[in-house]
C-alpha cells in the first residue's frame, strides 16, 4: 500500500486497515522466529509429560495474538502464515521440510492457520480501533486547545501562530504559514522555526494560494511536494497553511482535524477582520465626533461677536432717533471691542491651520520676558480694567523661537485666565534645568479633568466642551517651538528648551 | 405700559446690544443667563415676551421651553448661534412661537416680536381673514382676490387658513401636518409640498416668487406678515 493514503487528505479515514509499518513487520519476524526456537530448546529439555506436542500451536496462537495486539491486523495476519510455516518447518515430521508426510498433521496445520488467522484479524481489528480512538482524542484535544487559543487571540499574529503551534502537533513534522505578496510567497512563521521552502514547495505553495485549493504533498519517495498546503484566506495576501506528510496509520484523520484546523482558523481571522473594522469605525465616529465639535464650537466663536457688531450696528441705524447718547456709544464700544474679539478668533484660526500643516520653523533669538510683556500690554489693551500681575525673573538666557507665535501663545493663556479663571491674574517667567519656563496664574479652580487630560495627551485640536481655539493655539504653538504647554504648580505652564546653538 | 421683554443668553455682549436696542424700540427689558434664572424670572417680573438663546450653560434652551410650556403660554422668540435646522424645528415644536438665527439685523428681531406681541383674536372669531389681497370666509369656505373668487379644495383651504391665522408666524411642517391631515402625517413633508405648490398656484399673483406664503427653508411656511390682517 502506498503512502499515498496516508497523505491525510483521503477521504476514507476509517475503512481498509492501513499497511503494517517495517517496525511491525521486523517484529512479528524475530517473535515467531524466538517462538519456534524456544519451543524447540524447550521440547528437548522437557520431558513429553510436562510439554505435550500438542501445546506447540497454543504457543504460536499466542504469538499471532501478540503481533496482532501490538501491531494490527495485517501484522496479526502475517505472524499467523508465519507461525504455520514455523510449525511445519521446525515441528512437524519431517522436520526442517516444509513437507508434510502425515495427513493428520496436514489437517492440524491447516486448522491452526484458519484458527490464527481469525484470532489475528480480531486482534488486530481491536488494536486499529484503539488506536484510531486514542488519534481522535488526541486530535479533539489538540482542536479544543486550537479553539480556546484562537478564540483568545487579539492579533492576526497570535492566530496564525496558535494556528502553526497545534497543527506541527497534529501532523508531526514541520508546519508553516504562508501569504503572497507581490506575487512573492513569503513564509510568515514556520515550526522548526527556520523550515525553508524548496523551489518545488514553493510552487505548491503559488498554486495552492492562486487556485484557492488544496495541493497535497507527493507520495514518500516520489517528486514532489514534501509539505501538504491548505489555503485559508484568498487574493493578495492570502493566507496559506503547509504541514508535513501524516505518518502513521492514522493518517487521515489527522488530515481531517487538520482541515477542521483550517476552517477555525480561518474563522478567527474573519472574527479579527471585522473587530479591526469595527475598531476603525469607532475611531473614525470619534474624529468626526471631536471635528463637529470644533466646528460648533468654532461656529459660536466666531458667530457670537458678529451677532453683537450686526444687532448693535443695525440698531444703531435703525434706532438711531430713540437711542440715549450713552447707549449709542456703548453700542459702539461693542461693536469695538467684539471686533477685537473677532480678530482674535480669526487670528486664532488661521495660527492653528497654519500649525497643522506644519509651517517651518525659522526662529530667531528671542527674550521671553520681552516677549511675555508685550503679551499683557497687549493683553491690557484688549482687556480695559485687567488686573495682570507680572513677576519675571531677571537674567533669562535668550532663546531660539518665533516671536510672533510665542506672543500669541501667551496672550492666549492670558486671555484663558481672564475670560474662564478669576481675577487676579499672574504672569511669571523662570528658568529650570535646561527649560525656560512662563507660567500664567490665577485665582479659580483650574481646568476641568477633561482639559488636563487634553493638554497631557497628543491631541492637537480643542477638548469636547472646550469653548474657543485660545488653548489649542498655545499648544499647538509650544509644540511647534520644541517645547510644551502644561498644567504645573496650579498655573498654565509654557516651557521652552533652553538652547545654546548659535543662528 | 411698555411692554417686559425677558432676555435669556449667557453671553453679556449680546444681552448689552439688545438692552439697548430694545429700550429704545419701545419695550423695557430684564435678562437672565442661565435656564433655571430664566424660569425664576418668568415666576418674578410676569413678562409678556421671552427671547431665549438655545445654548445655556446648564440646561439647554429646548427643556426651558418645554418646563416653560406645561403652565404657561408666554410667547418664546428662540436666539440661536446654531445653525442646525433640527434644533430650531425641535424648539418650534416643543412649543417656541417663533425663531431668529444669529447673526441677525435688529429689525428682523423687532419684526418677530411685534407678531409675536400682536394681542390674541378676540373671543368671538373673526370669520373673516385676510392675507395680502385675499380675503378669506372661514364660515362660508370662500376666498376671494380683488372680488374674483378662487376655487380651493377643502385642504388647500385649510392651510391657507393656518397661514392666514397667524401671519408672520412661522408654522413648522409638523404643525401644518398634524393640523391639516391628523398625527398620523407628520412626516410626509413631500406631500405638503406639494399642497403648497397647487394653493401657491391658485393664490400667488407670481407662483414662482411666492409673495403670500414664504417658505422657511428646512423649517416650514411663514404667511407674509407685511401684509398682515386689516
Amino acid at each position: 500500500m502506498s503512502d499515498k493514503v496516508q497523505d491525510g487528505l483521503s477521504e476514507e479515514p476509517s475503512g481498509f486497515p492501513p499497511a503494517p509499518g517495517p517496525f511491525g513487520l521486523g517484529a512479528t519476524f524475530a517473535l515467531v522466529l524466538l517462538t519456534s526456537f524456544g519451543a524447540r530448546v524447550a521440547l528437548a529439555v522437557f520431558p513429553a509429560a510436562i510439554l505435550p506436542e500438542a501445546t506447540l500451536p497454543m504457543l504460536f496462537l499466542i504469538t499471532v495474538l501478540l503481533s496482532a495486539v501490538a501491531f494490527g491486523f495485517w501484522t496479526g495476519l502475517l505472524a499467523a502464515v508465519l507461525a504455520f510455516g514455523a510449525l511445519n518447518y521446525f515441528f512437524t515430521v519431517p522436520l526442517y521440510t516444509f513437507h508434510i508426510s502425515r495427513p493428520q498433521d496436514l489437517f492440524a496445520l491447516l486448522v491452526f492457520l484458519i484458527v490464527a488467522a481469525l484470532a489475528g484479524l480480531l486482534a488486530g481489528r481491536l488494536h486499529d480501533r484503539a488506536e484510531a480512538a486514542q488519534t481522535r482524542a488526541e486530535a479533539l484535544t489538540i482542536l479544543g486547545a486550537l479553539s480556546s487559543d484562537l478564540a483568545a487571540a487579539e492579533t492576526r499574529t497570535a492566530a496564525l501562530a496558535a494556528a502553526l503551534r497545534h497543527m506541527a502537533r497534529l501532523c508531526g513534522g514541520p508546519a508553516v504559514v504562508l501569504t503572497r505578496r507581490d506575487e512573492h510567497i513569503l513564509v510568515l512563521m514556520s515550526d522548526p522555526v527556520d523550515r525553508g521552502l524548496d523551489p518545488v514547495e514553493l510552487s505548491a505553495a503559488e498554486r495552492c494560494l492562486r487556485t484557492g485549493r488544496i495541493e497535497p504533498a507527493a507520495a514518500q519517495g516520489w517528486p514532489g511536494s514534501a509539505l501538504s498546503f491548505l489555503p485559508i484566506t484568498e487574493g493578495e495576501g492570502g493566507i496559506a497553511l503547509g504541514h508535513g506528510r501524516l505518518a502513521g496509520r492514522e493518517g487521515p484523520l489527522r488530515g481531517l482535524a487538520i482541515i477542521a484546523l483550517a476552517e477555525q482558523l480561518r474563522l478567527a481571522l474573519q472574527r479579527l477582520d471585522f473587530a479591526e473594522n469595527a475598531q476603525a469605525e469607532r475611531q473614525r465616529a470619534e474624529v468626526e465626533a471631536t471635528r463637529s465639535a470644533v466646528l460648533t464650537s468654532l461656529s459660536h466663536d466666531l458667530r457670537t461677536p458678529l451677532a453683537t457688531i450686526l444687532g448693535a450696528a443695525s440698531a444703531l441705524k435703525d434706532l438711531d432717533a430713540s437711542l440715549s447718547p450713552a447707549a449709542r456709544i456703548d453700542l459702539l464700544a461693542a461693536i469695538e471691542e467684539e471686533a477685537g474679539r473677532l480678530n482674535q478668533h480669526v487670528t486664532n484660526l488661521l495660527q492653528l491651520t497654519r500649525l497643522e500643516l506644519d509651517a517651518p520653523r525659522r526662529p530667531t533669538w528671542v527674550d521671553l520676558n520681552d516677549t511675555a510683556e508685550a503679551a499683557v500690554s497687549r493683553a491690557r489693551r484688549s482687556f480695559k480694567d485687567a488686573d495682570i500681575a507680572m513677576r519675571l525673573a531677571p537674567d533669562l538666557p535668550m532663546i531660539r523661537a518665533e516671536g510672533g507665535l510665542l506672543e500669541q501663545a501667551l496672550f492666549n493663556l492670558i486671555d484663558n485666565a481672564l475670560h474662564h479663571g478669576r481675577a487676579p491674574v499672574s504672569v511669571e517667567s523662570g528658568n529650570l534645568h535646561d527649560a525656560v519656563f512662563v507660567r500664567v496664574r490665577d485665582a479659580g479652580n483650574g481646568p476641568s479633568d477633561l482639559l488636563r487630560t487634553w493638554l497631557a495627551g497628543p491631541e492637537m485640536r480643542p477638548a469636547l466642551g472646550q469653548r474657543g481655539l485660545g488653548l489649542a493655539v498655545a499648544k499647538a504653538i509650544a509644540r511647534h517651538l520644541g517645547g510644551r504647554l502644561s498644567w504645573q504648580d496650579g498655573a498654565f505652564t509654557l516651557s521652552l528648551p533652553n538652547t545654546t546653538e548659535k543662528p | 405700559m411698555r411692554p417686559l421683554i425677558l432676555i435669556v443668553d449667557d453671553e453679556a455682549q449680546i444681552l448689552r446690544f439688545l438692552g439697548h436696542a430694545l429700550d429704545a424700540a419701545g419695550y423695557d427689558t430684564c435678562t437672565a443667563s442661565s435656564g433655571a434664572e430664566a424660569l425664576r424670572q418668568v415666576e418674578v417680573r410676569r413678562p409678556d415676551l421671552m427671547i431665549l438663546d438655545l445654548g445655556l450653560p446648564d440646561a439647554d434652551g429646548k427643556s426651558v421651553i418645554e418646563t416653560l410650556r406645561q403652565s404657561s403660554d408666554l410667547p418664546i422668540i428662540v436666539l440661536s448661534a446654531r445653525d442646525q435646522e433640527m434644533e430650531k424645528i425641535m424648539a418650534l415644536d416643543l412649543g417656541a412661537d417663533d425663531f431668529v438665527a444669529k447673526p441677525f439685523a435688529i429689525g428682523e428681531l423687532l419684526a418677530r416680536l411685534r407678531v409675536c406681541l400682536r394681542p390674541a383674536r378676540a373671543i368671538a372669531p373673526d370669520t373673516i381673514l385676510r392675507l395680502g389681497t385675499l380675503v378669506i370666509d372661514t364660515a362660508a369656505h370662500h376666498v376671494s382676490r380683488d372680488s374674483v373668487e378662487l376655487h380651493l379644495t377643502p385642504k388647500e383651504f385649510d392651510l391657507l387658513c393656518a397661514l392666514a391665522e397667524a401671519p408672520g408666524r412661522v408654522l413648522t411642517h409638523r404643525q401644518l401636518l398634524t393640523r391639516i391631515w391628523g398625527p398620523a402625517h407628520v412626516e410626509d413633508v413631500p406631500y405638503l409640498r406639494v399642497f403648497i405648490g397647487q394653493l401657491r398656484q391658485k393664490v400667488e399673483r407670481n407662483p414662482s416668487a411666492p409673495d403670500l406664503i414664504l417658505t422657511e427653508p428646512g423649517i416650514g411656511y411663514r404667511g407674509n406678515a407685511a401684509h398682515g390682517r386689516e
